[in-house]
């Protein structure tokens, strides 16, 4: 009997065990953060554009988690229009640049237009390359030293041409995960 | 021992506290019907949880007495668990997502932008553990399991367990093995107790079993026992919603209901014990919508 009450002491033991001490295996957190630029670009034309500056600790995902974080990583990116003036504004492209605070491009992507109108509802979604993306998580992997990044719509040789004021509203969104630790 | 208890206190609320500040910030995104089949299988495993460990044989004393019992678990949570397909709102097309339990979060383009649901915790196996203690007399047996309503942080928590057993067989004295019928209820709360109004969460599941067991023992020292149970599990959940996808404006910033109902309805239970003097030693594998092997210590007097 004494040789049998090891085997199961142990066991027993080691099942009961694992079970206490089960929240060492709940020790990640992923995230998917959507960072979303709005753009409000109006001119006089022949290229009509807005620049906005933004942090990704403006966001809580990230701010919450920042001593947490282990990576970050690209997922995807999309534009859309909310409207235009005029309604059937045109151009030869819009051109979505983002630029880290050490000035270099992170993202750029043109986004082929007849008008900015086919965008309403209806997102063009960037497909990177693999070496764009790795450009985009370089820049993700250096967040702790720079986390702001500059980003610019610009809508390039509009049409209707003639006329005084046109604006373009759109939307710029990109998806970043976030892997932490809990 | 005294460590032991206190260490199973601190981890279990530790465990809880984890997973639901995670279901919380997981929570955030989804709307009422999304998050409902994002947390089924969550309450279905409270249940499985919950309703585990009930029986290590079916003897019930005629006279007085006394178990305390320490017992570890291990859950196996289905492929067929860990993702959902997802519903979002018209103009989107959705597609297989993660669940509490599940992997990658879906991410899906429609006329409004990115649809981003949340990542699971990619559990396929999950251990854990529970204490109780029981008291019997003339054949029939009370086990309680309690944790007072404890604040951790911004959260309380809270646990009472209670499991009726009666002996059949001291009824069929020629029977040749022990039978008894359990009843058993759980109820855990876990609810965000903080001030911010974006961090509210409310829970509280509950836990109804029934089962008719029965067990052989032999040499007085050695127990086989297997025995059928019926359960329900319903975990209630109150979160706020902040719809972070801007997809649900009606229903946006305000706080939400959904009652999410376990899976976990049968459960076939077999295993065997070893009694060395006052110790005794189980082990138990439960054919359930979770498979799960259970391991238990108890003192028993």
């Amino acid at each position: 009997m004494k040789k049998l009450y090891k085997p199961i002491f142990i066991f027993c033991t080691s099942i009961t065990f694992l079970g206490l001490n089960s929240c060492d295996l709940l020790e990640q957190l992923f995230i998917n953060l959507k960072l979303k630029e709005t753009f409000n670009a109006q001119g006089s034309g022949p290229d009509v554009s807005e620049t906005i500056f933004d942090c990704l600790s403006n966001y809580d995902s990230f701010d919450d988690n920042f001593d947490k974080i282990q990576t970050l990583k690209y997922v995807a990116a999309a534009y859309y229009t909310l409207g235009s003036t005029p309604a059937d504004l045109g151009g030869s492209n819009i051109n979505a640049t983002f630029i880290d605070c050490n000035g270099n491009i992170i993202l750029e992507q043109n986004i082929p237009v007849a008008l900015a109108s086919d965008y309403i509802s209806n997102p063009y979604e960037f497909i990177l390359t693999d070496a764009e993306i790795d450009v985009f998580n370089q820049y993700l992997a250096d967040y702790q030293n720079c986390d702001c990044f500059t980003a610019i719509l610009t809508i390039q040789q509009v049409t209707p041409t003639g006329l005084n004021f046109y604006t373009l509203d759109g939307i710029v969104e990109i998806i970043i995960e976030i892997e932490a630790q809990l | 021992m005294k460590k032991l208890l206190i260490k199973v206190i601190l981890l279990f609320l530790l465990y809880f506290n984890i997973i639901y500040a995670q279901a919380g910030v997981s929570l955030t995104a989804l709307p009422p019907d999304e998050a409902n089949k994002y947390m089924t299988p969550l309450s279905t495993f409270l249940g499985v949880y919950f309703n585990s460990g009930g029986y290590q044989s079916a003897y019930v004393p005629k006279t007085f007495g006394f178990k305390f019992s320490i017992i570890g678990m291990y859950m196996f949570i289905p492929e067929s668990q860990q993702s959902f397909i997802s519903t979002p709102p018209a103009g989107y097309t959705g597609g297989e997502t993660a669940t509490f339990f599940g992997s990658q979060g879906g991410v899906y383009l429609g006329p409004q932008g990115f649809a981003v649901y949340p990542f699971g915790f990619d559990q396929s196996s999950i251990p854990s553990g529970i204490i109780q203690i029981s008291g019997s007399i003339v054949g029939a047996e009370l086990m309680l399991r309690y944790f007072p309503k404890l604040k951790f942080n911004d959260v309380e928590s809270g646990l009472l367990g209670v499991g009726l057993k009666y002996s059949i067989s001291q009824f069929i004295p020629a029977s040749p093995v022990d039978i008894a019928v359990q009843v058993l209820y759980n109820n855990l709360t876990f609810d965000y107790v903080g001030t911010v109004e974006e961090n509210f969460f409310k829970s509280e599941s509950k836990n109804f079993a029934i089962n008719a067991h029965a067990s052989k023992t032999f040499s007085g020292m050695f127990t086989l026992y297997g025995g059928l149970q019926y359960e329900t599990t319903t975990l209630d959940i109150e979160y706020f919603f902040r719809d972070p996808n801007d997809l649900y404006p009606d229903i946006q910033d305000t706080n939400q209901k959904t009652e999410v109902d376990g899976e976990n309805n049968f459960r076939l239970t077999a295993g065997g014990a070893i009694k060395l003097a006052a110790i005794v030693f189980n082990l138990d594998f439960n054919v359930t919508s979770q498979f799960t092997i259970v391991g238990g210590i108890s003192l028993e007097l």
